[in-house]
C-alpha cells in the first residue's frame, strides 16, 4: 500500500514530447483511472511508474521512496497489459506462479496462494491449461492472478479490458473495481474510453497531448469540466457546442449565436467579463441539460431530424441553421421527425475561445 | 487460429480440429494434383544427385564406366568402402565434427546477445541500421573475397593448420548471418511478454533466459543446424588453412581423393555419402522444428 506521486514528469522519445511537465498525486488506496485519447501520453506515463521508461526530466515517487533509479522488479508493482502478455509456454498456473518462484517463496505457499488467488478470480479450472486454451477472459484472468498473486503495493493496469468483448467487459469493470476495493491496494489505470474512466475511478485524470487537462472525481469531470477537451472527451452523448459571443441585451448578458440567443446568469457574467474580456466564447451544453417544448412559439426553434431511440431514452438530433444538437429526451414524449421544438438551456459552460478553459 | 497453434506447440494434446479436417479434406482435384506432381519433380531433381553418389559408391568400375549409365549396380561391391575407412576417413569425420559444432555453439553465444541488444535495447536507430547493414554485407561477401587476406593473416600469426583456427573463423564468418535471422526472430516476440517478466521481477538476463529463450528455441534450434550445415560444408576457407590430416576436415578430405592420375571414382562417392549423411539427418530434424519455428509467431502474438 502506498502513494504515488508523480512530480514535473516530461518524457521525450527524440524530439516527440510524450508526456510534458506532469504532476500528479495518486493516494494511498485510490483507483485513479488516466484517460485520454490514443497518443495522449497516458500509457508512457504508467509505463514511467512501472520503470519500463526512464523519465527524460521529473521525479517518480512510491510511498517515501524516489524510484526513478530503480529497476522494475525493485519497485514492486504490478502490471497488467493490454496484451496480458502471458507467458504461451507455462501453465496457467505456473503463469501466476511465477512472480512469486522469483521471489523464492517455499513451495506449498506458492500452492496455496496460487489456488487462492484462481479461487477468487474463478479461473480454477483453467489452471492446468497453457494459456493459449483459454478463453480471453480466462486470459484476461489469469493476467489478473498474475499481477494480484504477489500483494503489490501498486496495481497498473494498461487498458486491460479492450481486448474482449462488450459484455464481458462490463462485467470485468466491475470485477477489478471490486478486487482493488477489498484489496485496498492504490491502482493507476489507463483508458481511452471515458465509460470505463466515470465508472471505475476514484479520481479521473483527463490527459490531452501529453498534459494533464484536468484532474477530479467522476462527477466533478462530468459537471465541471475544465476546458473544451474534457467536456468534449466526457460523456457517452457528447456535449453540444455553440460557438458564439456574449453580449450585452435590454441590460442582461445574453449568449448570441448564428442560431440561439441564450440568457447568462449575472453571476456568470461577471466571471466572462473578467476572464475573457473579448467576450467570444463557446457554449457548451450536455445533451440531457437541453430541454424543450413542442411549442411553436419561443425564441429558440428547431427542428428534429432523426430519432435515436435507445429504449430507456431516445436521442434527438435538432439541426437549426447549420448547427446540430443532441438532445436526450429522458420522459419519452412523443416527439416525431420533422417537429419543431422550443428549446431552453438548463444548466451550461461557457469556454473562452481562445485558451478553451471554462469560464467558471 | 492462434489458440490451436499454441496447443500444438506447446502440449501433446489432442490434434487440433483444423489438422484433422484438412485431413479428412485430402481429395486429389486437379490443382492439389499438379502441386503434387510438380514437389515430386521438385524432390526427384534433389534427391536423384545424392542415389548417383551413393550407388556410384558401390558400383563396379565396369559399371562407372558403363555407357549409357547405369541406375541399378550390377555389381556391387565394397571395395571403395574399405579404401575410404583404410584412408581414415573417421578422422576427417572427427575433425568436421568438433570445427562444425564448436564454431556453431560459440556463433551462437555471440549472435544472441548481439541480436538481443539490436532488438530491445533502444540504441540509437541508425546505429543498429548501419551495423546491422555491415553485418549483411559481411553475410553476403564471397568466402575467397576474404579467403586469401585471411590466409596471408593467419600464416603471419603462425596459426594455420589448427582447428581452432577454423573454430574462429567459421564462427566469424556465420556471426553476421546469424545475427541477421535471430534478430527477425526476436521480433516476433512481443515486448511485452518480456516486460511482464520484468514486473514480475525478474532481472532482464533472467527474462531472456526462463521467456525470450525458451518462447524462441524452435527457431534458435533451426539457425543452430543451418550454421551446423554451413559449417559442415565449408571447403574455400579449409582449402586455406588445412595442411594435414591433423585439421582435415571432410570437404577437404573428398577432395584430396582425386589424385593426379587414375580417379576412382568409387572413393570419392564413398567419401561423399559419408558427407551428405549427417546433413540429411539435420535436414530432418530442421524440418519438424523449421515449421514450428514459423507458426510460432502467431501463437504468442495475441
Amino acid at each position: 500500500m502506498a502513494e504515488v506521486r508523480i512530480e514535473g514528469l516530461t518524457k521525450y522519445f527524440g524530439d516527440t514530447c510524450a508526456v510534458n511537465q506532469l504532476n500528479l498525486v495518486v493516494r494511498d488506496g485510490d483507483l485513479v483511472v488516466l484517460l485520454g485519447p490514443s497518443g495522449c501520453g497516458k500509457t508512457t506515463t504508467m509505463r514511467c511508474v512501472a520503470g519500463l521508461e526512464r523519465p527524460t526530466y521529473g521525479d517518480i515517487y512510491i510511498g517515501e521512496t524516489r524510484v526513478n533509479d530503480l529497476e522494475p522488479r525493485e519497485r514492486d508493482v504490478a502490471l497488467v497489459f493490454q496484451s496480458y502478455a502471458l507467458y504461451p509456454h507455462f501453465t496457467a498456473f505456473d503463469n501466476i506462479a511465477y512472480p512469486l518462484r522469483l521471489r523464492k517463496t517455499p513451495k506449498d505457499e506458492i500452492e496455496r496462494r496460487v489456488r487462492d488467488v484462481a479461487e477468487m478470480l474463478g479461473i480454477s479450472h483453467t489452471l492446468e491449461r497453457p494459456p493459449g486454451l483459454c478463453s480471453g477472459g480466462e486470459q484476461q484472468r489469469i493476467a489478473l492472478g498474475r499481477a494480484i498473486v504477489r500483494e503489490p503495493v501498486v496495481f497498473l493496469m494498461d487498458e486491460p479490458l479492450s481486448n474482449i468483448d462488450a459484455l464481458l467487459r462490463v462485467y470485468m469493470r466491475a470485477e477489478i473495481k471490486r478486487l482493488q476495493h477489498e484489496l485496498g491496494t492504490t491502482m493507476i489505470y489507463v483508458t481511452h474510453d471515458q465509460v470505463e474512466g466515470m465508472t471505475m475511478a476514484d479520481q479521473i485524470a483527463v490527459m490531452n497531448e501529453g498534459t494533464l487537462q484536468q484532474l477530479g472525481t467522476p462527477s466533478e469531470i462530468y459537471d465541471l469540466p475544465a476546458n473544451n477537451f474534457v467536456a468534449r472527451f466526457v460523456g457517452s452523448t457528447p456535449m453540444n457546442f455553440i460557438p458564439g459571443a456574449l453580449q450585452k441585451e435590454n441590460g442582461r448578458t445574453v449568449h448570441k449565436s448564428d442560431q440561439f440567443v441564450i440568457p447568462v446568469s449575472a453571476e456568470m457574467a461577471d466571471r466572462a467579463a473578467e476572464l475573457c474580456p473579448s467576450g467570444q466564447c463557446t457554449l457548451g451544453v450536455r445533451p440531457e441539460e437541453i430541454r424543450f417544448t413542442t411549442d411553436d412559439e419561443g425564441d429558440n426553434q428547431a427542428r428534429v431530424f432523426l430519432l435515436e431511440p435507445l429504449g430507456s431514452e431516445t436521442i434527438l438530433d435538432i439541426e437549426k441553421e447549420g448547427l446540430l444538437l443532441k438532445v436526450k429526451d429522458v420522459a419519452s414524449t412523443q416527439v416525431r421527425e420533422g417537429d419543431n421544438l422550443s428549446l431552453s438551456f438548463n444548466r451550461f459552460h461557457l469556454f473562452d475561445d481562445n485558451t478553451g478553459a471554462a469560464i467558471r | 487460429m492462434a489458440q490451436t497453434d499454441v496447443s500444438e506447440t506447446t502440449t501433446n494434446e489432442p490434434v487440433p480440429q483444423d489438422v484433422v479436417m484438412a485431413a479428412q479434406g485430402r481429395r486429389l482435384n486437379p490443382r492439389k494434383l499438379l502441386v503434387v506432381i510438380v514437389l515430386y519433380l521438385a524432390a526427384f531433381w534433389t534427391l536423384v544427385p545424392m542415389y548417383w553418389v551413393a550407388i556410384s559408391s558401390i558400383k563396379s568400375l565396369r559399371d562407372l564406366a558403363h555407357i549409357p549409365p547405369r541406375f541399378f549396380p550390377t555389381d556391387p561391391r565394397l571395395d571403395a568402402w574399405v579404401t575410404i575407412f583404410e584412408r581414415r576417413i573417421l578422422e576427417n569425420v572427427y575433425n568436421s565434427l568438433v570445427v562444425s559444432t564448436l564454431a556453431t555453439i560459440i556463433c551462437l553465444i555471440i549472435a544472441v546477445p548481439a541480436a538481443y541488444a539490436a532488438t530491445r535495447m533502444r540504441l540509437p536507430f541508425k546505429f543498429v541500421a548501419i551495423v546491422v547493414g555491415l553485418m549483411g554485407l559481411v553475410a553476403l561477401l564471397p568466402p575467397i573475397a576474404s579467403a586469401i587476406p585471411l590466409f596471408l593473416l593467419g600464416s603471419d600469426l603462425g596459426i594455420i593448420d589448427e582447428k581452432y583456427t577454423l573454430i574462429i573463423l567459421y564462427t566469424v564468418l556465420n556471426t553476421a548471418f546469424a545475427v541477421w535471422v535471430l534478430r527477425g526472430t526476436f521480433m516476433d516476440v512481443p515486448m511485452d511478454v518480456e516486460e511482464a517478466a520484468l514486473m514480475d521481477g525478474d532481472t532482464r538476463f533472467g527474462a531472456v533466459r526462463r521467456i525470450l529463450l525458451p518462447l524462441i528455441f524452435p527457431s534458435l534450434f533451426s539457425i543452430a543446424i543451418l550454421l551446423f550445415i554451413f559449417n559442415w560444408n565449408e571447403y574455400i576457407i579449409a582449402l586455406y588453412f588445412v595442411n594435414s590430416m591433423k585439421t582435415m576436415t571432410l570437404p577437404i578430405a573428398i577432395q584430396a581423393q582425386i589424385p593426379q592420375h587414375e580417379l576412382d571414382w568409387g572413393v570419392v562417392s564413398a567419401a561423399g555419402t559419408i558427407a551428405v549423411f549427417p546433413v540429411l539427418v539435420a535436414a530432418f530434424t530442421l524440418q519438424r522444428f523449421l515449421v514450428r519455428g514459423l507458426t510460432f509467431g502467431v501463437a504468442s502474438g495475441q
